[in-house]
């Protein structure tokens, strides 16, 4: 057992860190989740320089400008780039829509799509829930039916975030409305948002933002050269992003920081001689979830290790969501409670801040997280995905 | 990074995971006592020719010079075949605390012998770690040149009435503690024998001036263990979180099989939801206490600091919240009979509970962790 990092490995870090020194400007940092939503410009600046470097896409399968590097490099690089609160990269664009069009494009789609998505021409969005079909996913209403060299989409996408700003949507439709598995008519579409027929209507959330969408398509015709993977396949090409990401879902590093700032805050709220942060009860509450976190850093290198030897579980990144999101909203929770009555003041024109400038961010982002066990797959449908592999495991804890 | 065990490690635990299920049979549940005297006799030979003691011993007094990582190897296997036998007690605190304080001659006489077996200690803390933070309650004074007078009580002593040795810790002269080792078996130590909830064998320990020899039966300088006593916990710490880690993966094995098994409303419980999610979270906490031991067992052999030291605490309070959770939900899943003696749940419940206080309570090395990690926050 061993907790370094190999030599290979500490070289890489260290250029990972000088890069970052190098050419990520100050004013760049600390933009947080919300902030990258609708500063969409720096996230694009940020991206077009990781880009130049060809780190934008390391993840990606070599043959299309992957790197190859190991589950552990990828993880460091996440680290070095949480730790340096670098703008985070595009989930969907250059983790999700661009390695599908790797795995499942035509060679003629990966020629138009893929250089769009590393030079920032496109941004997309992604179509997958339904006022009808959020979990159960697979229950989608939105039909495609053919007709001559184009599919007729007609229906409606719902919390589609980013749509007000994407270029293009990865979208699941139903092709086959007889099959008799829900799962065996749905087929994936790349749709060109100014297609006539589109419709983006906003909808706003808690923390007042502007993140979510609902998409309505009146007969939109897509052209079929749009088709992604096979007619019919969409469900399986959506299940092969399960299979992407592991590291950076627990996001340990943006956790840490959130309570370092829930700490910095209780320091500067007094209580009697000494401070919130020495009061016993929020102390140790605070303590329980350091040490949770602490746990947490050590279980997501944990199955970084094993991923690098092909021994990872199938629900480890169920795991890392379900603990990672959590404990961050009970740290956002915590901080709330440390802020006092400043918690309850809706943030604008001459509002009272908190000293600590932390404040206003803090009740914003533990709005907005509460959707951190709800989006990527409810925590509810990770735990049915953890228990059914322990369940039918034949294998012994 | 690497968080494998070695071929060597995993070759030991194969042999020791064989050797319990061999004796597990003998586990009635008329006679958990029975057991237990078995496993500080008979079973307690057994268990040291296979090497176990050994293991953890140092290589100059017929040991293996194993160390924490080697120690959570074993614990954890230990935990998983339900625990019992005193091996923290013996091969890691005894033989620590002797190893690092005591002298050439005591060493030699008592090392060995806890290798192979023939020689058995308790500890008696004098609960330095309880949450008041007092000292030792046993408190010595000097009498004429050499001779010193120890007094107090201690309530809960496991392994006293099976021991060959107690080791004392000792206040009253000077602030350091002081290490004493004595024969049970003399007349002016008072036992009062009790059994804990886990079945292990206990005394409440009452010394109304006890005579010392210093040069004979001190372990070290006077007012000189504090130091090794810090470290020798600390890895006694760490192996008793593998102990429950193996404990509670015990646990999740037992409530995996039930759901999987007993039916109801025509259907197995694995097929409930309400269920299946608390599994989940069963196992994630069973993963996150599992991980926290692992760093400080990492940490704790590279060297003893700060660092090394909160990820013990930080482990004892994961692995005590884990522990909770795991033990009452597996009770709660097995229905009434998470309530039968004769099943294996409550047993491995109880040893979990019954060793969470045990080297610093959850409350005590939650405010360790917070102070040294104290000024984290400019």
């Amino acid at each position: 057992m061993d907790l370094t990092l190999s030599q290979v490995e500490l070289r890489f870090q260290q250029h990972v860190h000088d890069f970052l020194d190098a050419e990520l400007k100050p004013e760049w940092r600390g933009v947080s989740d919300i902030d990258n939503r609708t500063q969409p410009a720096i996230m694009a600046q940020w991206q077009a320089v990781l880009a130049e470097k060809g780190w934008l896409t390391a993840g990606w399968p070599v043959a299309n400008g992957g790197l190859g590097w190991s589950p552990m490099q990828h993880h460091i690089f996440k680290e070095a780039c949480s730790k340096a609160r670098a703008p985070k990269i595009s989930t969907m664009s250059i983790g999700m829509i661009g390695p599908l069009i790797c795995a499942f494009g035509t060679p003629a789609q990966q020629a138009f799509y893929l250089p769009r998505i590393v030079n920032g021409a496109d941004i997309w969005c992604q179509g997958f829930s339904e006022p009808g079909s959020g979990s159960d996913l697979a229950s989608l209403k939105t039909t495609a039916r053919r007709e001559g060299d184009a599919y007729v989409v007609s229906g409606q996408k719902i919390w589609t975030t980013y749509a007000h700003l994407a270029s293009q949507m990865f979208c699941l439709v139903r092709t086959d409305v007889g099959a008799v598995q829900k799962q065996a008519g749905i087929s994936m579409l790349l749709m060109d948002m100014a297609l006539p027929g589109i419709t983006v209507r906003p909808i706003h959330t808690i923390d007042g933002e502007h993140h979510f969408n609902e998409v309505f398509f009146d007969d939109v015709r897509v052209p079929i050269t749009c088709l992604l993977g096979g007619e019919h396949q969409g469900w399986d090409v959506a299940r092969a992003l399960l299979a992407f990401e592991r590291s950076g879902i627990a996001d340990v590093v943006a956790t840490r920081q959130l309570l370092n700032d829930v700490a910095a805050i209780a320091a500067g709220e007094p209580r009697g001689t000494s401070s919130l942060l020495d009061d016993d009860d929020f102390a140790n509450r605070l303590t329980k979830m350091e040490i949770a976190l602490d746990s947490l850093e050590i279980y997501e290198l944990r199955v970084m290790e094993a991923a690098e030897r092909g021994a990872a579980k199938d629900f480890d990144a169920s795991i890392l969501k379900i603990l990672g999101s959590e404990l961050k909203q009970k740290i956002h929770m915590l901080g709330i409670e440390a802020l006092g009555t400043l918690a309850a003041v809706w943030p604008d024109g001459d509002a009272p801040a908190h000293p600590s400038g932390a404040g206003r961010k803090l009740v914003v982002d533990a709005l907005f997280f509460r959707a951190g066990s709800i989006y990527g797959g409810a925590n509810e449908i990770q735990r049915n995905i953890v228990a059914k592999s322990l369940l039918k495991s034949g294998s012994e804890i | 990074m690497d968080f494998r065990y070695s071929d060597v490690q995993m070759e030991f635990r194969t042999s020791l995971r064989r050797f319990f299920a061999e004796h597990s049979g003998q586990m009635t549940k008329a006679e958990p006592r029975e057991m237990a005297r078995r496993w500080r006799k008979s079973l307690w030979t057994d268990l040291a020719e296979l090497g176990t003691l050994a293991a953890l011993l140092p290589e100059a007094y017929e040991g293996m010079g194993g160390d924490s990582i080697d120690a959570i190897a074993i614990l954890e296997e230990v935990g998983r075949g339900q625990g019992g036998p005193p091996i923290i007690e013996n091969a890691i605190i005894a033989a620590g605390l002797i190893e690092r304080l005591g002298s050439a001659q005591q060493r030699q006489a008592f090392l060995p012998a806890i290798a192979n077996g023939s020689l058995k200690f308790a500890f008696a803390d004098g609960d330095i770690l309880a949450p008041d933070g007092t000292g030792p309650g046993f408190k010595l004074t000097r009498q004429e040149t050499g001779r010193y007078r120890l007094e107090g009580r201690q309530r809960v002593v496991v392994e006293a009435p099976e021991c060959d040795h107690l080791l004392f810790l000792c206040g009253g002269i000077g602030p350091g503690i002081t290490l004493f080792c004595i024969k049970r078996d003399r007349e002016d130590v008072v036992l009062r024998p009790f059994w804990t909830l886990d079945d292990r064998p206990a005394a409440s320990v009452i010394l109304d001036g006890l005579e010392l020899d210093a040069a004979a039966e001190s372990i070290g300088a006077i007012g000189g263990a504090g130091e090794a006593v810090s470290a020798v916990l600390d890895l006694a710490s760490i192996a008793q979180c593998a102990e429950a880690a193996g404990l509670m993966a015990r646990l999740l094995n037992l409530t995996i099989t039930h759901l999987k098994t007993r039916t109801q409303f025509g259907q197995p419980l694995a097929n409930f939801q309400a269920l299946q999610h608390r599994l989940a979270d069963m196992y994630a906490a069973y993963e996150l206490s599992l991980s926290l031991t692992y760093k400080a067992a990492i940490l704790n052999r590279q060297s003893g600091g700060p660092e090394a030291q909160s990820a013990v605490s930080g482990a004892k309070v994961q692995a005590a919240e884990a522990a909770r959770l795991i033990s009452h939900e597996a009770i709660q899943m097995h229905g009434a009979m998470g309530m039968s003696l004769e099943l294996p749940v409550g047993r491995a419940v109880k040893r979990l509970k019954a060793m969470e206080p045990q080297f610093g309570s959850a409350a005590y090395h939650l405010g360790r962790y917070r102070a040294l990690r104290r000024g984290r926050v400019a």
